[in-house]
């Protein structure tokens, strides 16, 4: 039973991976591909760990997992931010920029 | 700040013993006093910021609540035939008062799918959104409300 539970978390995980993956490419532009960037980085890793705090043996696996959540959300904003600023410093078209022609 | 550093030590070496307890003790004091010297912690904050940790737990459910909404309202664009996105820069101003909380609530931002900070000068954010909708009552948005609390 909790295999099961747990598989679908993984399973859910995934396809929002697969979703944000799918984003990347429809979207057009450097700042629009971010957003759907930034969907496999929270949602989808927090799935995925979801899943695998289930399966997990004992305390020490858990704190671990929830430590790996902590520490991906503390930095990948910091990331996220830097490229949209070297981009919007870098990028003077607005019309690009705004509506990603 | 010293138990966060305890309880990490245990977390790391991963099971519980009188020898790693008490190196553990030892370790994590020394580097508790370099904070305290060298670094801007002490232990009258620490103290203040224990009463505190009822509203960052609050924080952090709410915080976890918004991004799983933001998610699923930037899936919605994804899976959308025409991509009916209409992406936009926003510029807005805050009134809370600390550097701490300022880079928080951009971090937050940016954080949450669908708008991120671009921008954080002084009190003026500039953000960029997918659509026009994520930027919809954020001057007020509940990020703001639980910081302004947390200061107090």
């Amino acid at each position: 039973m909790r295999e099961i539970i747990a598989g679908i978390f993984i399973c859910m995980g995934t396809i929002v991976f697969a979703l944000s993956l799918l984003g990347i490419y429809r979207l057009k532009y450097v700042m629009n591909r971010m957003h759907a960037a930034a969907m496999g980085d929270t949602m989808g890793l927090g799935l995925v760990v979801i899943g695998l705090i289930i399966l997990g043996h004992d305390v020490f696996h858990i704190a671990k997992y929830i430590l790996m959540i902590l520490f991906f959300w503390m930095s990948s904003p910091i990331a996220s931010h830097m490229i949209g600023k070297v981009e919007m410093l870098t990028n003077k078209d607005y019309d690009e920029r705004v509506h990603g022609k | 700040m010293y138990l966060i550093l305890l309880i990490l030590w245990f977390i790391f070496s991963g099971k519980v013993t009188l020898e790693i307890f008490l190196f553990g003790l030892v370790i994590c004091g020394w580097l508790y006093w370099f904070m305290t010297k060298h670094m801007d912690y002490s232990i009258q904050n620490d103290l203040k910021l224990i009463a505190k940790i009822p509203r960052f737990i609050k924080y952090g459910i709410i915080l976890v609540w918004e991004v799983i909404k933001s998610n699923l309202a930037v899936i919605r664009i994804i899976l959308s035939p025409g991509l009916e996105a209409d992406p936009t820069f926003y510029t807005f101003e805050t009134d809370l008062k600390t550097e701490v909380a300022r880079v928080t609530l951009a971090n937050c931002i940016t954080l949450t799918p669908g708008t991120y900070t671009v921008a954080l000068e002084d009190n003026k954010y500039t953000i960029h959104a997918l659509d026009k909708s994520f930027t919809e009552g954020i001057e007020e948005s509940v990020f703001v409300k639980q910081l302004r609390k947390l200061e107090e």
